[in-house]
């Protein structure tokens, strides 16, 4: 019996340790992740740049600098929802799940509100070439990943409505807002390239 | 009493033999396999279309093609599918099949993401080899615009290229996030960085390259879309767009594609050199980091490709950057030396074939040193000169290390040896068609011959035969190849674990290893390249049992003092 219960304990050290290990490579696979899509969001800076340099001026001559209040304002809504995420996290952690849903959804709902107001945003900018062409290329790709962030939060939020996850185990949960708090950066980084500099 | 039999996961038979390479599977082995069969598929459609371009080329004159688009489209998909889809993925194959076997693990760190990587390549052939269907891409692996531009290349088969190249990209970048959390989090008990197969290294060095460099080609191809589909004007100077925009992203990605092309050959050479001189690899430490700054270097030299076209303020830094790669590249031509010196140098067809790689690839390093110097490279731009260079880097290089890497891990996939007179007489053909194919190039780029032409001045017409002569021996190269590979597959000499008493883990379980690799968890060597020492002979004779801590200081490898025996086993 005590040989049997030192095997038992032997396979639950193995599966603990298989956990662990997976949990560790997850989490440095996301790492890699965002760096590799942070790369092609520093392209679309790169290519910014790029066709500034064969232009006189920027915006180029007869092109008007874009409209900045609802930009400004959905940058507020974004990092509002980054804020939110954190909470997210934070309340699975201490394993209030109803907390984890609140601040979730409320998370996934201004994201949409972002959204909506990046679409709107991209609605107001004429057609002027390239300065037109960068402009809407960026938020085209930004937006796409606002809607696959909201698409993985979403799934996993269904998942914490059905008691997936705890205190202890919650992958699901941390890679969500993981990858949130990466697009609303990569926002930062962008509009900072579209309407400021 | 009427039961019911629960469907379980023994009832459904698995595929055997064959079958299993043709269905979706997360055992890195077949998709090691899947990647090396699907990829030597396309290095056999773009030698045929490389045989078409040099029967063109025979004679001055128009003979195969009616007229220059098709013989465009010909070197456009001969480079494209040679880069993306043979190369690229071959070397793929082998990170796959080998590292987890290296590191002594059962799989990759994410099994189920590699096959989603290996599952993109067949669409992504098949929608690149469906340009032929609607007018296939004509402007040139680099696609520069406006040739790639809806003005010049108004069919689809542009279009179909970028979508393809777009799948080889994501499949590479999961790939390389894969390859890196292996490397990092699932080394064996016993086994530090710097006791890693070099080979694990070079795949290392490349998968950071690869995130670095691939998602600019992702952009630049999404750029290029939006231009060809939805009317954008990135790079049409006529509204206001920059076509050195393209050729800096493409080069950007390319060049370090250069390198992720040729790191992990570098990395197959180490290995199997060492092997096959028995002897440890001189200067382990120099080898693996020169493959960081190979890889650091190689995304930083990118205008090199553009002296032509370049502000001329940035070419001399892009001059002194790309010069500097020849440091790290000539450390790893000396320690190679270094490793074969005094070695009891075994003349397998590996052997051949990597010291094929040895002199080759110094003859396409030095005149890439030649063309980084911009006043030659401005006389030398887009003549032959620069395409005898590539091929002897890639085909010298990539493709004769490849075919070594073939002839050592072949035993290892499939339990049998390969028939060493065949693979000699493969060896043979194929060093002495190379050759004859791409030294006459070098005059014929520094006469002047513009590449990319169909038609050329009668005066370079002796090269010319040359060199196609050269190409269809190279064509005849490939048949004791295949025959070679057919009759082993039924008929080789059974290998053994360890054919050729190598140290590195993958030897140390049966041929081909079971489906989760060993039976019980292996014990690596201390120094994967310990031959020669009483420890190496050890640990072979233990069977990958006794792992003896070497007798050196600590975890000095290659900086060794040289006293140990330099020959035997």
């Amino acid at each position: 019996m005590t040989a049997n219960f030192a095997k038992m304990q032997t396979a639950f050290d193995h599966d603990q340790f298989q956990q662990a290990q997976a949990l560790k490579n997850a989490r440095l696979g996301l790492l890699l992740w965002r760096f590799a899509n942070g790369m092609a969001f520093v392209f679309f800076v790169f290519a910014n740049l790029l066709m500034r340099n064969v232009q006189p001026s920027w915006p180029p001559p007869g092109v008007e600098r874009l409209e900045v209040t609802l930009p400004i304002l959905i940058t507020i809504v974004i990092l509002l929802s980054g804020f939110t995420a954190s909470r997210t996290l934070k309340a699975v952690r201490a394993s209030q799940l109803s907390a984890t849903l609140r601040f979730g959804l409320a998370t996934l709902a201004l994201g949409v509100v972002f959204f909506v107001g990046l679409l709107a945003a991209s609605a107001q900018v004429p057609p002027s070439g390239a300065y037109s062409s960068i402009v809407l290329a960026m938020n085209t790709f930004h937006g796409l990943h606002v809607v696959v962030a909201a698409l993985i939060l979403g799934v996993v939020l269904l998942r914490v409505r059905r008691g997936h996850y705890s205190a202890e185990k919650h992958w699901g949960v941390e890679a969500a807002v993981v990858f949130w708090h990466f697009v609303d950066a990569m926002w930062l980084f962008f509009f900072a390239f579209i309407y400021v500099l | 009493m009427a039961t019911t039999v629960k469907p379980t996961a023994a009832a459904v038979p698995k595929p055997r033999g064959i079958g299993k390479y043709l269905v979706w599977s997360i055992d890195h082995k077949v998709i090691g396999i899947q990647y090396i069969v699907v990829s030597f598929f396309f290095f056999l459609v773009g030698g045929l279309l490389a045989e078409l371009i040099r029967i063109e080329l025979l004679t001055p004159a128009a003979s195969l093609m009616v007229d220059g688009g098709a013989y465009n489209t010909l070197f456009t998909m001969h480079g494209t599918i040679m880069i993306f889809l043979f190369v690229v993925p071959m070397l793929a194959g082998f990170g796959n099949y080998l590292v987890p076997l290296m590191l002594g693990q059962k799989d990759m760190a994410f099994p189920w993401l590699n096959a989603l990587a290996f599952w993109m390549l067949p669409p992504a052939g098949l929608v690149m080899l469906a340009g032929w269907l609607v007018g296939p891409a004509q402007a040139g692996w680099t696609s520069y615009f406006p040739l790639s531009g809806p003005q010049f290349s108004p069919f689809d088969g542009q279009t179909l290229w970028a979508i393809s190249l777009h799948l080889i990209g994501a499949s590479s970048i999961l790939g390389a996030v894969n390859f890196i959390v292996t490397i990092l989090n699932m080394r064996p008990a016993g086994m530090s960085m710097w006791q890693m197969p070099l080979f694990v290294w070079s795949i290392f060095a490349t998968s950071i390259i690869i995130l670095v460099a691939t998602p600019f080609l992702a952009g630049g191809l999404t750029l290029m879309l939006f231009d060809r589909l939805a009317g954008t004007s990135f790079f049409s100077p006529a509204t206001g767009g920059d076509p050195l925009l393209w050729q800096n992203v493409f080069w950007f990605y390319s060049h370090p594609a250069v390198y992720i092309m040729v790191l992990p050959a570098m990395g197959i050479l180490s290995d199997v050199l060492s092997v096959h001189a028995r002897k440890p690899v001189f200067g382990y430490r120099f080898i693996a980091l020169s493959s960081l700054a190979i890889g650091f270097l190689g995304c930083i030299v990118w205008g090199h490709h553009m002296f032509t076209s370049l502000a001329s303020w940035a070419r001399i830094p892009f001059m002194l950057t790309t010069m500097l790669i020849a440091v790290p590249t000539g450390v790893k031509m000396f320690s190679w030396i270094g490793t074969l010196w005094g070695g009891k140098i075994r003349f397998t067809s590996a052997m051949l074939f990597s010291l094929g790689f040895l002199s080759m690839f110094v003859l396409g390093g030095i005149t890439g040193v030649f063309l980084a110097s911009i006043p030659v490279d401005i006389h030398l731009h887009d003549t032959y000169f620069v395409v005898a260079h590539f091929h002897f880097v890639l085909f010298g290089g990539s493709v004769l290390a490849i075919f070594g890497g073939i002839y050592h891990w072949f035993p290892k996939m499939t339990g049998r040896m390969l028939n060493e007179g065949l693979g000699k007489i493969h060896f043979a053909l194929t060093y002495v068609g190379f050759f004859l194919t791409f030294f006459p190039m070098h005059f014929l780029g520094l006469e002047g011959m513009p590449r990319r032409i169909y038609t050329y001045d009668p005066k370079y017409e002796a090269l010319n035969v040359l060199s196609t002569i050269g190409a269809l021996i190279m064509a005849v190269a490939v048949v004791p190849f295949l025959v070679n590979v057919a009759v082993s597959l039924v008929a080789g000499k059974p290998a053994g674990n360890n054919p050729w008493r190598a140290l590195s883990l993958e030897w140390m379980t049966s041929s081909p290893p079971p489906e989760l690799n060993f039976d019980e968890p292996p014990i690596p060597a201390s120094d994967p390249y310990g031959y020669g020492t009483p420890e190496g002979a050890a640990y072979l004779a233990s069977g990958g049992k006794v792992a003896l801590p070497t007798s050196g200081h600590g975890h000095g490898h290659g900086d060794q003092p040289i006293e140990r025996p330099a020959t035997g086993d």
